[in-house]
């Protein structure tokens, strides 16, 4: 099979599969159905403060795994969902932003600068225009880009990476990753080596389950899903529990409501607004292909640019929609490059990652890395035939995002809000649930709650989480390439320092830890 | 009603036909003792559709990797013996992974065996590019001084390519930690090693040119590559091949076992199911149940014995 015969499969893959509904010719397949509910649910939970895309796709993995089973006809209408998720947050977070003055999600902070007074100036449709139109383009631009680089960086990494290398581009990841979230480089690196103990635990090539302390509920190896979901979301929800105690009562919302206005967008200020658009979805596409750096750092630096090259009235932060624009575009462009690491090396580089690698390692069928994006001409790779097929369910989601995003977000700007204190406990209990319902074990809930305590020990104390996530997330494929490249060294003990590439990797990674202060000189995304 | 009648007086007349009418009460878990994406995982994923589609019930695979199948072994033994956890593994884990590891956890009397699914088609194999054409070449090659990594993905498979060296005294530099034959396909594609042993994927990249089986690892031809160099030939009187083996804990009701090893007897020797399309493309048929599957496992293990002393002399 060639190139395009891959590409064929996989878009046919993606519409035909797994059909739900048929009318004659045409075919309503269950991935694009997920794909556009993940899609709505996404803007929905981006445009309510106190929720984000991971909680949604913390509690829907769990749920959608037992519902679509273990078969690999589950794994793209999961995967789906999940990228609907993460596409339709970012958008929905500006909705808040511009209409109430309170973000949705952290990146959509900068957005809060020029849209809110824009709203003020009667002009929130509009506002919510620009930030759809700047949105999508950055959005569809990032994709366009991990779909030439992904498989492209596959390949190379394949072809031109020995064993020793790969290991070490592998600590090179976590070193950026450890040092770049959060404030203090010893923390970050303290919760990465933290993910890598609680990952050791129950695995390993010894038939003797390793630090197992002889019980047999850890022999096995902690659940994976009930550990992330603990850290991430039960971890955030006791801070924001605290939070709600320490100030008594949860704040009321916002009552001003505004009137959206006039909100047409005509073509010539589209126009105006495409070279702010271009440079940022270019900062936030590099920004996302690096692992672990955010969208709200992708956002911050839009604007600065934006900033910079603005001239006229109204100025940034007085309602200038290309503040709106430069931002948008910014921290829309994150979500498809993020995905770059994760495809072509297996290395997850953020929280939409860890749940697209969870989910692809609980189905089964499809191990995200360079292996994927084999063209073998003699026999199918089904993998790939995955690849493409998750590539075209994103395209289906920009579709979705171009044609009915700017009517979403319009019509939620007239929702009222849930106030925290009713949100929480709902998606308190919704965690709990699906966890049990997932593995079917309370010792999976005691696990659930522990971690959940654990993250919010380490948010009380400042230790970054995502280095954490991520770090046990690829503990497993990382001491696999460390075994495999001592073995195949002839048990050299310097077998790590014997190519000058992974030397290359391995001072970059010193570099990195050491030249900590200087890389932070820039503001430093919330994880 | 009538379905009623019968399965009443089956259960009340007749033993035999008691089992026909056994029928898990719940999902059946299915425990694989390996990675998702390799053969041990696709082989246990299509039989549970293929007994989903045909008799009704539920099977949830579930991907136990780790220590050549003996984390998937120990979850098994320690689950109820209710029909409701079955395991899809290798007879190694039960054989020479019992007598190898330290602490196992568990023995080969742990279990009830349903039956042996189907047979390898283990080979050591390199890609074409490389030159070789057996592995007598490799040998050579080692002993004038290259460095031969050789890939391997189960316990024994390694100490295989130890026993092979040790008997031609060279020393390879044996890379142990993969899932899979796939896995090791993947790292013989990649350049990561120079060869390894793949028990059946090879088959396309050998038909095609892309890659050569070196030495045949079964006790019997290899059916894509006939001519392949016989072990016995570099001094080596041990077949490798694997047996996919389905099992459950021990003290399951004779009733359970008769018709889940019935049932997966059943799809796997139809003509038109996938899983049976999936072995014979890849693998061979091998289907042995009850005692006959327990007799098995315990041949293996006299062999396993076997193969650790020599290794240790």
């Amino acid at each position: 099979m060639g190139v395009f015969d891959y590409i064929l499969a996989g878009v046919f893959e993606a519409f035909t599969a797994n059909p739900a509904l048929v009318l004659g010719p045409l075919v309503l397949s269950w991935p694009v159905i997920l794909v556009a509910l993940g899609f709505f649910t996404g803007v929905l939970i981006g445009a309510t403060p106190g929720l984000s895309g991971p909680f949604v796709m913390a509690l829907a993995l769990p749920i959608l795994i037992s519902i679509f089973g273990f078969t690999p006809d589950a794994l793209l209408p999961v995967l789906g969902f999940l990228v609907g998720v993460m596409k339709g947050a970012t958008l929905g977070g500006a909705v808040p932003a511009i209409l109430f003055n309170t973000p949705g999600t952290p990146d959509a902070f900068m957005t809060t600068l020029d849209g809110h007074p824009m709203a003020r100036n009667g002009q929130g449709g509009k506002a919510l225009r620009v930030a759809h139109f700047a949105s999508v383009s950055g959005d569809s631009f990032s994709d366009i880009v991990l779909f030439v680089c992904a498989p492209f960086l596959a390949i190379s990494i394949e072809a031109f990476l020995g064993l020793p290398e790969k290991a070490a581009l592998m600590i090179l990841s976590l070193s950026f990753v450890a040092v770049v979230v959060g404030k203090d480089t010893w923390k970050g690196l303290l919760a990465a080596c933290f993910g890598l103990f609680v990952a050791s635990i129950g695995t390993g090539t010894d038939s003797y389950p390793r630090l197992s302390l002889g019980s047999d509920v850890l022999a096995p190896g902690l659940p994976t899903i009930a550990v992330v979901i603990g850290v991430l979301v039960v971890g955030e929800i006791l801070v924001s529990l605290q939070e709600m105690y320490l100030s008594k009562r949860a704040r009321r919302a916002a009552a001003e409501q505004l009137a959206p206005g006039d909100s047409a967008l005509s073509l010539a200020e589209r126009r105006r607004l495409l070279p702010f658009i271009g440079v940022s979805m270019s900062i936030g596409t590099m920004i996302g292909a690096l692992p672990g750096i955010g969208t709200t750092l992708a956002a911050a630096m839009g604007y600065t640019a934006g900033r910079k090259m603005h001239r006229g009235t109204p100025a940034f932060g007085q309602g200038a929609p290309e503040g709106i624009a430069a931002t948008e575009a910014a921290n829309s462009a994150v979500s498809g490059a993020n995905l770059i690491p994760a495809l072509s090396l297996g290395i997850p580089g953020n929280v939409a990652a860890v749940f697209i690698i969870l989910a692809a390692d609980t189905i089964g069928g499809f191990n995200p890395g360079p292996a994927v994006f084999r063209f073998s001409a003699e026999e199918v790779n089904p993998e790939l035939v995955v690849a493409f097929a998750l590539f075209t369910l994103m395209v289906v989601a920009n579709l979705l995002n171009w044609l009915t995003g700017a009517w979403f977000m319009r019509l939620l700007g007239g929702l009222i809000r849930i106030p925290k204190q009713v949100l929480l406990p709902i998606v308190l209990l919704l965690t709990l649930t699906s966890v049990y319902v997932e593995g079917s074990a309370m010792s999976d809930v005691y696990i659930l709650l522990g971690f959940g305590v654990l993250g919010y020990l380490m948010r009380q104390s400042g230790v970054p989480i995502l280095p954490f996530v991520i770090a046990y997330i690829l503990a497993g494929p990382l001491e696999t390439a460390i075994r495999n490249a001592f073995e195949a060294s002839g048990s050299d003990p310097w077998f790590l320092f014997s190519s000058p590439v992974s030397l290359l990797f391995l001072a970059l990674s010193a570099a990195i830890v050491l030249g900590a202060g200087w890389l932070r000189g820039t503001p430093t995304p919330d994880c | 009603m009538k379905t009623l009648v019968t399965t009443a007086a089956a259960v009340f007349l007749s033993a035999s036909a008691a089992i026909a009418d056994w029928a898990p009460t719940g999902p059946v878990k299915v425990l694989i003792g390996f990675a998702a994406g390799g053969g041990a995982d696709s082989l246990a994923r299509l039989i549970a559709e293929d007994i989903e589609a045909e008799y009704g019930w539920t099977l949830i695979p579930e991907n136990l990797p780790g220590s050549g199948g003996a984390v998937m072994a120990r979850a098994v033994k320690d689950a109820a013996p209710d029909g409701q956890t079955i395991g899809v593994g290798i007879t190694d884990t039960f054989a020479y992974g019992v007598l190898a590891a330290r602490d196992p956890g568990y023995t080969t009397g742990d279990f009830t065996y349903l039956s042996t699914i189907a047979g390898t088609q283990m080979g050591i194999v390199a890609k074409s590019e490389r030159g070789w054409t057996t592995m007598s070449e490799v040998i050579e090659a080692a002993r004038s001084g290259a460095s031969i990594s050789f890939g391997t993905m189960t316990p024994r498979l390694a100490d295989a390519a130890y026993y092979i060296g040790k008997v031609n005294n060279v020393e390879f530099n044996i890379v142990s930690g993969y899932k899979g034959g796939r896995a090791v396909l993947n790292a013989i594609t990649a350049d990561d090693v120079d060869i390894g042993w793949v028990a059946g994927p090879q088959k396309a990249g050998v038909e095609s040119g892309d890659l050569r089986n070196l030495a045949n690892g079964e006790d019997q031809p290899l059916a894509v590559s006939p001519d392949a160099q016989e072990l016995s030939e570099i001094g080596v009187d041990f077949a490798f091949g694997a047996t996919f083996v389905a099992i459950a804990p021990a003290g399951l009701s004779e009733a359970a076992q008769g018709a889940l090893s019935e049932a997966i007897a059943t799809v796997i020797g139809s003509e038109g199911t996938k899983s049976n399309a999936f072995i014979t493309r890849v693998f061979a048929l091998k289907v042995k149940t009850g005692e006959a599957a327990r007799g098995f496992v315990e041949q293996e293990l006299a062999d396993a014995e076997a193969l650790l002393d020599a290794t240790a002399e």
